[in-house]
């Protein structure tokens, strides 16, 4: 699903010049569940930029789903980026002018093919997933965290992608709605969807196949968990 | 403290360059735009205010009701009115006559043309100019005695003491009531200098005799006339009298001593057929019901309104831009104002600080706004026609107003952001977030409101440009291009004016030359009394003297029957002796055509009564709006009187103007020696009854840009604004596949929704206001959507264009910094 060889990532101002990534050889199967974990400064959130097409990398290969996407223009990763990839976010990142229902059904917005009484359907089915479709027509600031989560979480997999990235899922909940939402994750990615979690939580990082530390924008170690 | 928070404020101002730009500039603009139009509302209430002893000054203003008639109102009297009110009423302690006219004056070997007024000799103790040589009581008494003003008096003596000099004026030799005489010099000595009348004054003189004087031009005839309507009258009331109750006894004075059957022909009542005003002097220059024969174009409250409230307007909409911003910022503020909670600052100290702020921007404002309108003073003085200025020591009232004007601004635009800001909780500000949703509804109204006041503006501006412009282009039924027109009353005999038109024909630039008893635009209306034979009842026209080229001179259309011929002696008539024209012809317009309830093809050959005699309707031409497109065309009929007639009009090639002109000056001389040419083009006469409008339509366009510009000011820091607060969402709709193109199509659209509302508000509104506009106008535009939506979409486009650039910035943003650290 994902490879990434001898990847690099240079941040460049006048003055200084900041490596936030170097020589990074990592692969992710398709269907896996990839913990990145690391202390603050590591590396890992330009990790998941690059990975989730966000930022380019200054150097290296990014094969995803069998295209080098290493030179694909602005317009063209963003499509490949809207039908592959979904996204959940430690502050969850939801518009908060928009109510439940409307911030799943945005990640279909921008979706030509999806009528609206098809995009209605699926943010509906999304959330009933979630099990919070009955707060639809709720707005964001009217949910607790772990509800808010997973509204999130039904926006990322509403559009049916092959990768969620999530980004510290739980930094901002409490335990029992950690528990909840790596359940979540855990049930989407025994349902075929891969994963790749940034996070904090040692005991969150157990949910997955494998766990990777960086430190100083490299890989130090890889530990693959006994699938049970 | 003081210190301190003036500290903090201007090191806001500073530190927050766009922020602060717009709210100073906004007020500036929005404050020089009161500055001025302030200055003119003075200008226009002050008109006259300045004549000493002026309170108990009262000008007479008559009004006719005449049968089949629209009443018409006038600004003028009749010469034996005003001595008929201080002869009988007791309150009336003086009166003064002031009827104006052309003459030459002749000092050495120069002549020069000047109004010359004929007063009664005590007009310098009832209307008190200023004298700057000579004794008011005394100054006219004198047969030869002339009073000048300064400018007149260097006019004609440079700077020798004009005091004790003699001048000629011109004096016609005609006993009786004629247009036509030969002229001769009278000798006049100069025994009064009146100080220069200023431009704030409804009175224009610059050399003045007294009605009893050797020079004196007005008929026995004239003096004694009711319904001769040529001049002035002023009268003034004894300290303490009632006004109103004055007025209330004239309609008893006026049947005991006029006789409008003898007058007119008419069996009316003299307070049934005439009405008189007693008008307050200082408030006749802003008495605008519509009365013929001002001096100085009248001012119009409504106009003076309608600018007070553009200008408060404008500053609403400047003041708005302030409230939206602060509010739309407040957040920036929130540490600073936790941080002062949480050392024990109260909430009204808090209040006082922000509102003191915002006073110290508008203050700042005000300094530029001043600059502004000192700079742009001599322009807008040429713009009005007169000199404005404005001084800071002698204008203390107008500019304590203005102070006050701009504290108010800064208190109202300050009042809603200092509330929000004060009642921050220390606790939540410093946690961050939660920025700039304070106070969003009310921003979206505030927008809305600005916005309509800018389409509303901008509607009725390019309303009132085309209706202008319609006005000025529409065919009047006559032409009016290349028409020289000369004035010959009383300057000339009438076999020396036949020959003066017969020289003038033989000039081939001169394609044709009529003499008539009136021109078009003059503004002045001779009355014929008329009948269809066996009806009681009167219809009151409008007669016009002519001779038979006046049609094609003036390129006036044929519609039924034949035109009149000096060839037949019943197509002349004789127009000051109304009986005797029994069987002669005229001819009338389609008005009068349908006032006598005829179409132009039954009018020919119908017999009519013109007074008591009998004659007989040979033609019909089509109506000639000559008072312009404001008033419908009058009914008229066409009287062929040559010898009567005083107005020679000529049709010159476009060509050969200045030589015809050349030889037109040249021909009077020869036929009138003794006096000045009074000459003008008839299209200069139709300007300036556009002027008043074209100024308006000019001072909307400017306004409604000024308002555009400070509305768009606003809405530019408030997209800068928004933008920045949304990048998150911006980031995250980018995240779920937004393209930069969607991106901007949303900001745009939101930020149209606001104009959108706005143009439902302004649209009805504007079409309220121009119906009524319209309808002053006889002939006018319809009103096209074309206006409203082009207003509309020109607001949206450059509501558009000002926030496209914040709009792409931030849709283009890498999502990353939007996202990253929440």
């Amino acid at each position: 699903m994902i490879s990434l060889k001898h990847l690099a990532k240079v941040y460049r101002t006048d003055e200084v010049e900041t490596t936030a990534l170097r020589d990074m050889n990592l692969d992710v199967a398709k269907g896996e569940f990839a913990a990145v974990m690391g202390p603050s400064g590591c590396g890992k959130s330009t990790f998941l930029n690059i990975v989730g097409m966000l930022d380019a990398p200054s150097g290296g290969e990014y094969w995803f789903d069998g295209q080098n996407i290493a030179g694909y223009s602005e317009s063209r990763l963003a499509e490949l980026r809207k039908s592959a990839i979904g996204f959940v976010f430690q502050s969850f990142n939801l518009i908060d002018e928009l109510n439940v229902q409307e911030n799943v059904e945005l990640a279909l917005l921008y979706h030509a093919d999806v009528s609206a009484g098809e995009r209605r359907k699926r943010a509906a089915a999304a959330l009933e997933r979630m099990k919070i479709g009955h707060r639809a027509r709720h707005m964001p600031s009217q949910l607790s965290g772990g509800q808010q989560q997973r509204v999130a979480i039904a926006r990322a997999v509403v559009a049916r992608p092959k990768l969620i990235l999530a980004d510290e899922p739980t930094g901002n909940l409490d335990t029992a709605n950690g528990e909840e939402v790596m359940q979540l994750l855990t049930q989407l990615n025994d349902e075929g969807t891969t994963i790749v979690m940034v996070t904090h939580s040692h005991s969150h990082a157990q949910y997955a196949h494998r766990v990777v530390n960086l430190l100083d924008g490299a890989i130090v170690t890889e530990s693959i968990r006994q699938v049970l | 403290m003081l210190g301190n928070y003036l500290l903090v404020a201007l090191r806001n101002i500073a530190r927050h360059k766009l922020y602060s730009f717009i709210n100073i500039a906004g007020l500036a603009v929005g404050l020089a735009c009161v500055i001025l139009i302030a200055l003119f509302i003075r200008d226009e209430t002050a008109f006259d205010k300045w004549v000493p002893d002026s309170a108990n000054l009262y000008r007479v203003d008559e009004s006719f009701f005449l049968p089949g008639r629209a009443p018409i109102r006038t600004g003028m009297a009749d010469f034996p009115l005003p001595a008929l009110l201080k002869d009988n009423l007791p309150e009336v302690s003086g009166m003064t006559r002031f009827w104006g006219r052309s003459r030459t004056v002749k000092v050495g070997d120069h002549t020069f043309p000047q109004d010359v007024v004929e007063v009664d000799p005590d007009f310098f103790q009832v209307i008190r100019f200023p004298l700057v040589a000579g004794d008011p009581g005394t100054v006219l008494t004198k047969p030869d005695s002339i009073v000048l003003s300064q400018t007149a008096a260097r006019k004609f003596f440079g700077d020798a003491n004009p005091l004790g000099k003699t001048l000629a004026v011109n004096k016609q030799d005609c006993p009786a009531e004629t247009v036509s005489c030969a002229n001769q010099a009278v000798i006049l000595r100069v025994t009064g200098i009146m100080a220069d009348l200023p431009h704030n004054t409804h009175v224009r003189a610059d050399a003045l005799i007294s009605h009893t004087s050797t020079a004196s031009v007005l008929t026995n005839e004239s003096k004694k006339s009711y319904f001769n309507i040529n001049g002035f009258g002023y009268v003034r009331l004894a300290p303490g009298s009632d006004a109103a109750a004055v007025a209330a006894k004239i309609p008893r004075l006026l049947d005991q001593h006029i006789d409008v059957l003898e007058d007119l022909g008419m069996p009316l009542k003299a307070s049934k057929a005439v009405q008189v005003q007693l008008v307050p002097f200082s408030t006749v220059h802003l008495d605008d019901s519509g009365q013929l024969g001002e001096m100085v174009p009248p001012g119009s409250r409504i106009t003076l309104y309608g600018l007070g409230m553009i200008g408060f307007l404008i500053l609403l909409v400047a003041c708005f831009n302030f409230t939206n911003l602060a509010t739309a910022r407040a957040m920036v503020r929130a540490r600073e104002i936790a941080l002062r909670k949480c050392v024990g600052a109260h909430r009204g100290q808090l209040l006082t600080q922000f509102l003191g702020e915002a006073v110290l921007m508008a203050l700042i404002a005000l300094m530029l706004a001043l600059s502004v309108a000192e700079v742009l003073l001599p322009a807008y003085g040429r713009f009005l026609g007169r000199p404005m200025t404005l001084s800071y020591v002698a204008d203390w009232q107008l500019m304590a107003f203005i102070v006050v004007v701009t504290v108010a601004a800064g208190l109202l635009s300050g009042i809603y952001p200092a509330l929000i800001l004060s009642r921050f909780r220390p606790a939540l500000a410093l946690r961050a977030e939660a920025g700039g949703r304070a106070g969003s509804s009310l921003r979206s109204i505030l927008v809305v409101f600005q916005f309509t006041v800018a389409i509303g503006l901008a509607i009725v501006a390019a309303a009132v440009f085309s209706q202008i412009d319609f006005a000025r282009s529409q065919s009047l039924g006559f032409r009016r291009d290349n028409i020289l027109v000369i004035e010959t009353y009383r300057l000339m005999t009438a076999d020396a004016r036949n020959s003066f038109v017969e020289e003038l024909r033989r000039h081939p630039g001169i394609l044709d030359v009529a003499v008539s008893g009136d021109i078009p635009f003059s503004g002045s209306e001779q009355v014929a009394q008329m009948r269809l034979p066996g009806h009681p009842e009167y219809l009151t026209m409008h007669r016009q003297l002519i001779t038979p080229e006046y049609f094609r001179v003036y390129g006036m259309r044929l519609v039924a029957g034949r035109t009149l011929s000096d060839a037949r002696g019943e197509d002349r008539i004789k127009s000051n002796i109304p009986p005797g024209n029994d069987g002669r012809n005229i001819l009338i317009n389609q008005a009068a055509a349908a006032q006598f309830g005829f179409t132009a093809g039954q009018a020919v050959g119908k017999t009519v009564l013109y007074g008591p005699s009998h004659v007989q309707i040979v033609g019909v031409f089509a109506d000639a709006q000559i008072d312009g497109a404001r008033q419908p065309a009058r009914p008229s009929i066409y009287l062929n009187d040559r010898n009567d007639s005083n107005f020679v009009s000529m049709r010159i090639a476009p060509g050969q103007i200045p030589d015809a002109m050349a030889f037109v000056d040249r021909s009077w001389r020869r036929f009138a020696p003794n006096v000045a040419i009074d000459r003008h083009f008839l299209n200069e006469s139709f300007d300036k009854l556009y002027l008043a409008d074209q100024r308006q339509g000019a001072m909307f366009g400017i306004f409604v840009a000024v308002a555009i510009f400070i509305a768009c000011l606003g809405l530019f820091g408030l997209a800068a604004f928004t933008a920045s607060r949304r990048t998150r969402e911006i980031g995250i709709r980018k995240v779920f596949g937004a393209r930069t193109r969607d991106l901007v199509f949303l900001l745009l659209w939101q930020f149209s929704i606001p104009v959108l509302i706005a143009n439902a508000i302004a649209w009805p509104v504007a079409w309220l206001y121009l119906r009524d506009w319209l309808r002053g106008f006889a002939y006018h535009i319809a009103l096209s959507p074309l206006y409203f939506a082009a207003a509309g979409l020109a607001a949206l486009v450059i509501a558009w264009a000002t926030i496209l650039a914040h709009a792409v910035r931030v849709a283009r943003a890498n999502p990353i910094h939007a996202l990253r650290y929440e």
